[in-house]
């Protein structure tokens, strides 16, 4: 067993509390029909709620005592981080990863599939790595080759040319 | 029958048929591997292709690209499922792939598909004579409760709690609301967006939340997918008799799978969940799913294969599509002048023959290159995670955008990307999500059209036997986890028997 720290137990409660209100938006927004049409979506958002409200109740029981098992998750533990010789704080690493992704789709849209499918990846390795820069290049190019080919080429699937290289 | 036989042969295994079913198999095993795409948008592209050629080149080309669609590679070795029926093999395939054993759930998962493929085929041509009462006898009750059953046998075996199950299933299911309503053609939940007129996407869906939440894990720690004190270990005899001496896991994936193809519209992603499922309730005591048990490979891939087979059952007998795959080959039986239903059967048994033996060639085309390239393959797990993520995040994002050609298709793949990795830290099972948002719209649909049959009287889905039947099965999938998990805690040892989240 291990502990799951204070933070853990927040943030699931935090999680819960966005689905119980999405379940609630949605639950507003049922919109007035036949009591047989509006059968099921009224089942799943009543069952929802009732389930996401025990749920949280779950979480805060396990909060109060304490001593949760932790689930073998495939993400980081912290023996794990300890192999990896890791030290910058999970947050900062998970923001950062999450940063990357966002920044690619914006990437897209702003130079175009191409350009970003060569370059994020070759920042990112950059970044998160401390891998050569001859590996990094064969990489981006070998990323970019491959989606050249598979998608362009062979399917013929018009990636976006990105706002900049619009015309 | 066996003059049709010795014609389809002849007509498949001649050239340039048998060119055109090994380029088809060919594009359909890279298909299958890229996430976002399908050996069903395959035999799409391909349809142009076949303009001109006679039906006994077209079918193969069509059928080989169909048929070799294969996904276990990545949702073993990188835990992101190459289509959306793949899901389940990532519960023990990939935990294989992180202990060192990544070549033998590669060659295990492909013998296992390549065998339950031969045994949807051999169904089919076994029950030929008495499928089509079967097939007929399903009606809007039973599609009801297979949809609820698929939903029930989830939450009863969700690792970690009911409750987080239970979360998953309800958070899919309202997320199915979106979108046109089945039953009025009305729309609902789309907050004035186009976007979700359509409701939301699956394969994005499907993107975000295995291959893009994966990427971020393996960004967040920068290490690699085996640790390096774990030797890669395995190869493909380890596979193939593993598949062997779980004989019997095999052959009930593979019936479910075949029987679950036989049902029009319930999909593969149903067939390969309930075949894992009924692996997990059904094994030897003591046994655990979730960690690289080879039996949690076995059993989903043999009916993921098996299905297609099945699928054909009221296709080519009854002309009804069981699946996108079987809709898009009608639709191209069709543009070549032939009639799906009881005069294929009858008249063209030669073309039925070459469309089954098609079928069967590019299982073994495909299943083998996995099986003898599972080694190589198998590299993957040691490479670096820094290097492997931006390569996974690439390919999921260009097959996010790929699928409708809609930047809005990226970016929701992103938004479930983020979602599922902060469902897999708090353990929440985020397969409910994918089977929800793919059962919701079955069961709504039959459940209305059922209510209206009986003029909104419940008893319509206890008073027909195959529906009574599932009925049950259903109280089976909930008790006997119940009642494991009671014998389990009154001795020591932990929970057998849970999927992984």
């Amino acid at each position: 067993m291990r502990l799951i720290t204070r933070t853990f137990a927040w943030g699931e409660l935090g999680l819960c509390l966005a689905f119980l209100a999405y379940f609630a938006v949605l639950a507003v927004l049922t919109p007035p029909l036949d009591p047989l049409t509006r059968l099921l979506p009224q089942i799943i958002l009543t069952g929802a709620v009732a389930v996401i409200l025990l749920q949280m109740l779950s979480v805060v029981n396990q909060r109060f005592h304490n001593t949760v098992a932790a689930t073998e998750l495939a993400g980081p533990s912290q023996s794990d981080e300890a192999d990896a010789g890791v030290t910058t704080p999970l947050l900062h690493r998970e923001t950062a990863a999450i940063g990357w992704m966002v920044l690619y789709v914006v990437m897209i849209i702003v130079l175009g599939s191409l350009v970003a499918v060569a370059l994020v990846p070759l920042l990112a390795m950059r970044t998160f790595s401390r891998v050569s820069w001859g590996i990094i290049l064969a990489v981006a190019a070998g990323t970019w080759l491959f989606v050249y080919v598979a998608f362009v080429w062979l399917i013929g699937v018009p990636l976006p040319p990105g706002l900049l290289f619009d015309r | 029958m066996l003059e049709g036989m010795i014609a389809g042969f002849g007509a498949l295994f001649s050239w340039p048929a048998l060119a055109y079913a090994l380029f088809g198999s060919a594009v359909g095993l890279i298909f299958g591997i890229l996430p976002g795409l399908q050996g069903s948008l395959a035999m799409a592209m391909l349809i142009p292709m076949t303009f001109g050629m006679p039906p006994t080149h077209a079918v193969p080309l069509l059928i080989g690209a169909w048929g070799a669609s294969e996904g276990s590679a990545t949702a073993i070795l990188l835990n992101v499922p190459g289509e959306s029926e793949n899901a389940a093999t990532t519960f023990d395939g990939y935990p294989m792939a992180q202990q060192g054993r990544a070549g033998e759930a590669l060659s295990a998962a492909a013998f296992s598909s390549m065998m339950g493929a031969l045994f949807g085929v051999a169904v089919f041509l076994v029950l030929l004579p008495v499928l089509r009462s079967v097939v007929l006898s399903f009606g809007p009750p039973e599609f009801f409760m297979l949809a609820i059953a698929g939903l029930v046998s989830l939450a009863a075996i969700s690792r970690g709690s009911l409750l987080k199950g239970l979360v998953m299933i309800t958070l899919g299911m309202a997320m199915a609301l979106h979108g046109t309503n089945p039953i009025t053609g009305g729309i609902r939940y789309t907050f004035g967006s186009l976007y979700l007129w359509e409701g939301v996407p699956l394969l994005p869906t499907l993107i975000g939340l295995f291959g893009l939440a994966e990427t971020i894990k393996l960004m967040t720690r920068n290490t690699q997918i085996v640790q390096s004190n774990v030797l890669i270990k395995g190869g493909v005899l380890t596979g193939i008799m593993a598949v062997v001496r779980n004989w019997h896991v095999w052959l009930s994936g593979a019936s479910i799978g075949t029987f679950i193809g036989a049902i029009p519209g319930v999909g593969g992603s149903v067939a390969s969940y309930l075949s894992y499922t009924s692996a997990v309730l059904f094994t030897g005591k003591g046994e655990k799913f979730g960690n690289g048990n080879i039996k949690g490979v076995i059993a989903p891939e043999a009916s993921n294969n098996a299905k297609d087979g099945g699928a054909l059952i009221p296709a080519l007998i009854l002309g009804i599509p069981g699946s996108t795959g079987t809709a898009i080959l009608l639709t191209a039986l069709m543009f070549h002048g032939i009639v799906p239903g009881r005069k294929l059967v009858t008249e063209r048994l030669d073309l039925v023959w070459v469309i089954l033996l098609a079928l069967v060639l590019a299982n073994v085309v495909a299943q083998s290159f996995v099986m003898f390239a599972g080694r190589y393959l198998a590299r993957l797990t040691v490479t670096p995670s820094a290097v492997l993520a931006p390569i996974i995040g690439t390919t999921c994002l260009v097959g996010a955008f790929v699928i409708r050609r809609d930047m809005n298709d990226v970016i929701l793949a992103v938004g479930f990307g983020v979602l599922g990795y902060v469902l897999d830290k708090y353990g929440y099972p985020k397969i409910g999500i994918l089977m929800a948002l793919i059962l919701t719209p079955l069961a709504e649909q039959s459940l209305h059209t059922s209510l209206q049959m009986s003029e909104g009287s419940y008893a319509i889905f206890f008073n027909r036997p195959p529906s009574l039947t599932m009925a049950l099965l259903m109280l089976l999938v909930l008790v006997v986890p119940v009642l494991r998990q009671t014998r389990a805690r009154t001795r020591p040892g932990g929970q057998a028997g849970k999927v992984p989240a």
